[in-house]
């Protein structure tokens, strides 16, 4: 009976949907600090995924220095992307600067596919391929790992926000810019912050999902975008509603796949995107229309 | 302590400020009253550090505020309530005032910052009462004052104030008064920016007139109430009587 792998797939739904509220979240931190939305944040969680199996597997580094130095890595190329290419076009149009990170995506897909190569590689798990018994649903250790470290890292994220004087100065510069300038914030520092905090949630998400899934220089394409539907399930700007919204799309997904094919899987995302745009434009949690001042 | 000289400024490349010079000495309160459009919050503007000035002077404390980012020029002590207050809607009260003291962080100044908002919740009991709520649920009284408590926060040398009673009711209007007179008492150095010239005037110990981007007197409040032309531009004729009302 299909109904006995109900808890089956809603556990599955919610490892595969942790990695999308990351990166969900990812999305609004750049869209509330600068408006834009920011079409590179898959490229963010392939890069992860990509050094952390290079400097496991060819440097033979340890799990832990290489996740560390991954996240890095990927904080490094996204105040690149901050810096240089959208520095230099800063004052012109905000299509232009969301254009410039498509572009930026492209480019970095294409490097990668140079220096990897383009076929999928495999992260080892974190801990022993050994799945684990839960009821009647079996658990992966890989995704009591996804799941436990996205629940930290949504905390942290909460406490940054809300504890810290810079976490709450990227809010007031997301709540209103020119008030942010006026008490002596400096803004464009905190846009630097921001976007090497999305850069580093992309790659969290690439460096958790890789043991399960692999990767490859292009999968940070279809995981970019499953982001994006997710964030704006959950009203783009409203990291809860983010991580709300990726909870939801996985789960949504994974019993799409099991109760009618996994072949509309993917299709899902995009049909869910459309009709939240269509229906209720402000998302599920978001009440305000979006505003920016 | 602000000395500026021959200021242009003005917005993508257009001047609406020609030549403007104007100081302000340690421990006074001077005001500058002008018309809407006038150019008082665009002087302000290049204060901050919002705006680039085209050409001319601008000096805080012996820095050139010209070549200062607009938060360099926060942590030099130079804070302004701006036009529309512009707080944060969504954050709290709380949140908004300890983002006033953002220029101060750091562990030296822990001590500071509270006892900093003790003093300033005992100067507006009502922004004690409303600490969690959202900044944009506050009456525009209490945004008001919410705002001059936010500048505050970051223990000014100079304040700046941008028309601090536009859109106020009278009695409101009278109590942000009375808040700027007690500042002054503790000796904080005020700019304030007014159409009420009226209660600007009343306390003020120097004053500037600007018009159409140009000063065109300045000096003593009583001179220029003195002034006949002033007078019935700014004042209106019966102005005592409606202070006093
Ligand atoms: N951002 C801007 N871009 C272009 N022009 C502007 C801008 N802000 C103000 N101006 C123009 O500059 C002139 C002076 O404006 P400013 O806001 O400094 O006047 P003000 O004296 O503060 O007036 P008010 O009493 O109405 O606030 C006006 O003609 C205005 O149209
Ligand atoms: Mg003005």
């Amino acid at each position: 009976m299909l109904f006995d792998q109900l808890p089956q797939f809603l556990l599955s739904g919610l490892t595969s949907g942790s990695i999308y509220a990351l990166v969900a979240v990812g999305f609004c931190i750049i869209h509330n600090a600068t408006g834009m939305v920011n079409f590179a944040q898959g490229e963010f969680v392939m890069l992860g995924a990509m050094i952390m199996i290079s400097l496991t597997q060819d440097l033979g580094l340890s799990l832990p220095a290489a996740f560390v130095l991954s996240i890095a890595g990927a904080m490094l190329v996204g105040l690149f992307l901050e810096r240089i290419p959208l520095g230099l076009a800063r004052s012109r149009h905000i299509l232009i600067l969301v254009l410039i990170t498509v572009g930026f995506s492209i480019a970095v897909r294409g490097a990668a596919s140079l220096f990897w190569g383009k076929t999928a590689r495999a992260l080892t798990s974190f801990s022993s391929e050994a799945p684990l018994l839960l009821g009647n649903a079996v658990i992966s250790r890989q995704a009591l790992w996804i799941l436990f470290l996205t629940m930290a890292a949504v905390t942290l994220l909460h406490v940054f926000f809300h504890r810290t004087p810079v976490g709450q100065a990227i809010r007031a510069v997301a709540d209103n810019r020119r008030g942010a300038v006026l008490v002596g914030i400096p803004v464009a520092r905190m846009v630097m912050v921001s976007f090497a905090l999305s850069a580093a949630l992309g790659a969290t998400a690439g460096i958790l999902i890789a043991p399960i899934t692999g990767m490859h220089y292009s999968a940070g394409v279809m995981l970019g975008l499953k982001g994006f539907a997710a964030a704006i399930l959950g009203g783009y700007g409203h990291v809860w509603g983010a991580v709300a919204g990726g909870l939801l799309l996985g789960v949504l997904e994974s019993l799409a796949a099991g109760f009618i094919s996994s072949a509309y899987k993917d299709a899902l995302a995009f049909l869910i995107l459309l009709c939240v745009l269509w229906v209720r434009p402000s998302g599920l949690f978001g009440q305000r229309t979006l505003k920016r001042v | 302590m602000l000395r500026i000289r021959n200021l242009h400024a003005g917005y993508d490349g257009i001047a609406v400020l020609h030549g403007v010079s104007l100081h302000v000495n340690n421990g006074e309160t001077v005001c500058l009253v002008g018309a809407n459009g006038a150019g008082k919050s665009t002087l302000l503007q290049a204060l901050s550090g919002l705006i680039r000035p085209l050409s001319g002077e601008l000096t805080f404390e012996g820095y050139d505020v010209r070549r200062l980012p607009a938060h360099r020029i926060v942590e030099l002590g130079l804070v302004q309530v701006a036009e529309a207050r512009q707080l944060f809607p969504s954050m709290s009260v709380r949140e908004n005032l300890h983002l006033g003291a953002f220029a101060l962080r750091g562990r030296r100044n822990a001590v500071l910052i509270k006892e900093n908002k003790a003093r300033l919740l005992e100067l507006f009991p009502v922004l004690g009462q409303r600490l969690d709520q959202r900044a944009a649920t506050l009456s525009g009284g209490e945004q008001q004052m919410l705002a001059i408590a936010r500048a505050l926060m970051a223990a000014p040398r100079l304040l700046v104030l941008d028309e601090p009673s536009f859109g106020l009711a009278p009695l409101v209007v009278k109590e942000i008064f009375r808040t700027l007179d007690i500042l002054k008492e503790q000796g904080l150095t005020i700019l304030l920016v007014e159409q009420n010239a009226v209660a600007a005037l009343r306390v003020s110990q120097r004053a500037y007139v600007l018009q159409a981007g140009r000063l065109i007197l300045s000096g003593h409040p009583r001179d220029l109430e003195g002034d006949d032309e002033f007078r019935r531009a700014y004042l209106g004729r019966d102005y005592k009587a409606k202070w006093e009302r």
